[in-house]
């Protein structure tokens, strides 16, 4: 822009404001990165909520603002902050990892960046290699190594991210141990964060100490424990470390760890722990869970401690009452986050060589995880369990898999209280304001003009029998709809809704239940394969056409 | 009597022309668009009625019979049209006497949409495409007798999805092949002013007599292949010759019935779909025409003339035509479709 021409200071102070505005609207995004979300972390202010994802076509953060309209969650903004093609946040084994801590995306505010691990590519070109860690500084997401690369190595995966008092990260490495780097003074990371020099601390079998090793040196797997967990509480320093055998807990500062006995036994491999803080009728502790393969299967549980360290199983309760032993270990899930609002304490849970996924609500007065469902029986489907509450995820066409779970606070005009944000794989994220009971659905979706003005076909070629497409548009103002499906020589072929009901949106008035086609006509035929016109109309005589292509039909 | 019979027989037609519709399948959801939509813009602005007039073009498409009575000409046909919703197709028709009694000809239909946009499951814009649908016959044509004729044709058709490009998880093709079905026809002059014709579609070359065939979207078979076939027609038709304030017209009317189930035969009506096309031809001036047609939901309208070149010492005669549609039960208007025919003496 030529500055020169504003010969008016008013005019170019309008021409300054006008390029600020450009230059700041191309890190301005219509929506996530991707439908395939596996985290989520509270932002640094109110209604800020930072999701991870790792999809087909991209990869990185997706910084949404949320705010309380009339009673209703609403996204006001979404930032985008990519990561490189050769380096996610996700690694390749996330679902099909057998026990519980390579099964989830650790994350953490590190002095005003949040930071991931980083999965690179490992010599079978998969994303299995630990890259060090990826910082994220408002639209801006960059990797930074940990070691020297002549260090990087298969082994020492990061299982988590811990900030301690001092403002140091703590990670836990499996076999590398725990390794600390302390706080940084310059805004921005640049790596190796670490020297061959430095030290990262193993845990010794023989005297239950951390000891320093220096960076450069292979751990001895005999005389060691895995790392595979850590907790730190940042205000008081408390340390709980999670190994191979049993559960440790100490002072951040010091190498003498007290073994913790879960269930009468201090062997059990730990490998998630959660912290809890006091309130809502709950008190201050860790949630941990072990799980080890043993006989071909993964023998999982899940534990209260408290802060006297006093350990009890968290056990299921059902409808009745009645309390299920081992229950925990019946479903094979692990947990990869957990979350208070309110009275709850929500865990996300994927299934381990089965495919349950869902959230675990315990509540925090009693440590019970209870269940929805009068009936215990799975007879409903691979994917049901009376134990594993749901969640509204917008989408029909695709099964779904629950990744993680936030809280997050959200103002209101007078207070501020906590929203739940779920992430999924293929459905973007889900947040609950009413402890579960409604969701807003956040979707990777296409901007559509408003007032009915096009109408997008989701997908728009419908590939194989199952497949189905969304019927996407925007309504500027409540109207009852129509929806007709018309062959190319425009004969009527199935009519989805007439005269519904559907809202003004700022995104989508579609209703993903009923707004959908499933490649058949009226009398529930698939059809042929081949084009197929899809017209919304209005109350108001507005009508919108949207193309879809089908290719299933015919005999099976 | 005779009057109370025909105007009978007429309010019967009438009746007939709203159609009557399957139960169980949708006529739109079923294969052969490209074959329920006609070919021809003057076809099309007579509402789609073709079988039962001698001077139809392209015969192989409309009533194979047809094609007895082309004589020693060459007749030919180019039509093309863009429809509402980036529709457009063409059509190209050529035919020609064969011998005394004889006459052979082919034809080809292309429909396409000119702006498809790929979106993904994760609603991203992939691209834009331009799938095509295509239909072809070719055919002869006998005259049993002064006034009488038959005629075969085969149909194929075949489609290119022009979509697997933008997909990289499965190994999609875009080139799906149909199967090829035989047409008969027949066409009787039964007067000077009545003209009749038959046409019998998508005879297959199985045990069921049915156009069927595999069809999988897919290379290794990651996407499911289904069996899909191409419904019988029946069509019946007949055009009554006259005239209107002292100048020539023409009444077609044609009855269809579509049998939607992939079986030799059968007469639940649930299975059948039935439909009427009316339509009108009126040559106020010397050489000029003005159509009106009516094809089960779908109003027509349509323009010609009849030009007559002269090349060197020879008269070609060469006709253009102009119709527009209106397809009432998606309420979409279509203004333009053009086309040319005539003889090559």
């Amino acid at each position: 822009m030529n500055f020169a021409i504003c010969k008016k200071q008013s005019t170019r102070q309008a021409c300054y404001v006008a390029v600020f505005f450009l230059a700041f609207a191309s890190a301005w995004a219509d929506g996530l990165v991707t439908n395939y979300v596996f985290g989520a972390t509270a932002g640094t202010q109110p209604g800020q909520l930072m999701v991870v994802g790792r999809g087909d076509a991209s990869n990185g953060v997706s910084i949404l603002q949320l705010a309380l309209e009339q009673g209703q969650v609403r996204v006001s903004s979404f930032r985008d902050a990519l990561f490189g093609e050769e380096w996610l946040g996700v690694h390749d084994r996330v679902f099909s990892e057998l026990t519980g801590e390579a099964r989830r995306v650790p994350s953490v505010w590190w002095q005003g960046r949040l930071m991931f691990a980083a999965i690179g590519l490992d010599s079978n070109h998969d994303f299995n290699h630990p890259a060090g860690l990826i910082q994220v500084m408002n639209e801006n997401a960059t990797l930074v190594a940990l070691e020297p690369g002549e260090l990087a190595t298969g082994n020492g995966r990061l299982l988590g991210l811990q900030v301690a008092p001092d403002q140091a990260l703590w990670m836990p490495r499996g076999i590398k141990g725990l390794l600390r780097i302390p706080a940084q003074k310059q805004t921005s990371l640049i790596g190796p964060l670490r020297t061959a020099r430095d030290t990262q601390w193993v845990f010794s079998s023989s005297d239950h100490q951390l000891t320093p090793v220096r960076l450069d040196s292979v751990p001895d797997s005999a005389a060691c424990w895995e790392i595979l967990a850590l907790a730190v509480d940042s205000s008081t320093g408390r340390m709980w470390l999670g190994t191979e055998k049993g559960l440790w807990s100490g002072q951040v500062d010091q190498t003498t760890l007290t073994s913790v006995k879960l269930g009468g036994v201090d062997t059990l491999r730990i490998t998630g722990i959660w912290q809890l803080q006091p309130g809502d009728g709950g008190a201050a502790g860790i949630l941990v869970e072990s799980s080890q393969r043993l006989n071909s299967r993964t023998q999982s549980s899940l534990f209260w401690v408290d802060s006297l360290g006093k350990a009890t199983s968290v056990r299921l309760k059902d409808r009745d009452g009645k309390l299920h032993a081992n229950g925990y270990d019946s479903l094979q899930v692990s947990i990869s986050s957990m979350a208070v609002v309110g009275h709850y304490v929500w865990a996300a849970v994927q299934g381990i060589e089965n495919n349950l996924t869902g959230l675990l609500r315990i509540q925090r007065d009693s440590m019970l995880a209870v269940s929805w469902s009068d009936s215990l029986s799975l007879e409903n489907g691979p994917h049901s369990s009376p134990w594993l509450w749901w969640l509204e995820a917008g989408v029909v066409d695709r099964e779904i898999l629950v990744t993680s779970v936030a809280s997050f606070p959200l103002k209101t005009d007078s207070s501020q209280i906590k929203g739940l944000a779920v992430t999924t794989y293929g459905a973007g994220v889900s947040i609950s304001i009413d402890s579960g009971a409604t969701w807003k659905v956040i979707l990777n979706q296409a901007p559509i003009r408003g007032g009915l003005k096009e109408v997008r076909m989701v997908p728009s070629v419908m590939r194989g029998w199952e497949a189905t497409s969304q019927v996407a548009y925007r309504l500027d103002k409540n109207a009852q709809i129509t929806i007709e499906i018309f062959s190319y020589d425009m004969k009527p072929v199935r009519t989805l809704i007439r005269g519904a009901a559907r809202n003004a949106d700022p995104i989508r008035s579609s209703d993903p239940r009923t707004d959908v086609w499933d490649g058949r006509d009226d009398f529930g035929s698939p059809v042929a394969l081949g084009l197929y016109y899809v017209k919304v109309k209005d109350d108001d005589d507005h009508e919108s056409w949207g193309k879809v292509m089908w290719l299933g039909g015919g005999i099976r | 009597m005779n009057q109370v019979m025909w105007r009978s027989l007429f309010l019967l037609l009438l009746i007939w022309t709203t159609g009557f519709s399957s139960k169980r399948v949708r006529l739109g959801g079923a294969e052969g668009f490209v074959e329920r939509m006609g070919m021809g813009t003057r076809s099309l602005g007579r509402g789609n009625n073709g079988v039962a007039l001698s001077e139809t073009t392209p015969a192989a498409y409309w009533n194979p019979a047809l094609l007895a009575e082309r004589y020693r000409e060459i007749h030919y046909m180019l039509q093309g049209d863009k429809r509402s919703l980036d529709r457009a197709g063409t059509g190209v028709g050529v035919e020609g006497g064969v011998g005394q009694r004889m006459g052979a000809g082919l034809a080809w239909a292309m429909r396409t949409d000119l702006a498809f946009d790929v979106i993904n499951e994760e609603d991203e814009d992939l691209g834009s495409a331009s799938p095509a649908f295509h239909m072809a016959w070719v055919g002869i044509g006998w005259r049993l007798s002064r006034r009488a004729s038959l005629g075969a044709s085969i149909g194929i058709s075949w489609a290119n999805l022009d979509v697997a490009g933008f997909y990289s998880d499965v190994s999609m093709t875009d080139e799906l092949q149909g199967n090829s079905s035989l047409n008969l026809g027949w066409h009787y002059e039964y007067s000077s002013r009545w003209e009749l014709g038959v046409v019998a579609r998508n005879i297959g070359f199985n045990r069921e007599l049915s156009a069927r065939w595999d069809q999988s979207p897919s290379r290794d078979n990651s996407l499911p292949s289904a069996q899909t076939f191409r419904p019988k027609v029946l069509e019946a038709g007949a055009v009554y010759h006259g005239k209107l304030s002292g100048c020539p017209a023409e009444l077609y009317l044609t009855l269809l019935d579509y049998q939607l189930a992939d079986t030799l035969l059968v007469f639940d009506p649930d299975w059948h779909v039935w439909r009427a096309r009316v339509g009108f031809e009126w040559h106020p001036i010397e050489r000029g025409s003005v159509r009106l047609g009516y094809d089960a939901g779908q109003a027509t309208f349509g323009l010609g003339y009849d030009f007559r070149l002269r090349i060197g010492k020879t008269w070609w005669p060469l006709s253009v035509d102009w119709a527009m549609l209106y397809e009432g039960y998606a309420q979409n208007f279509s203004p333009l479709s053009v086309g040319i025919s005539g003889q090559i003496p």
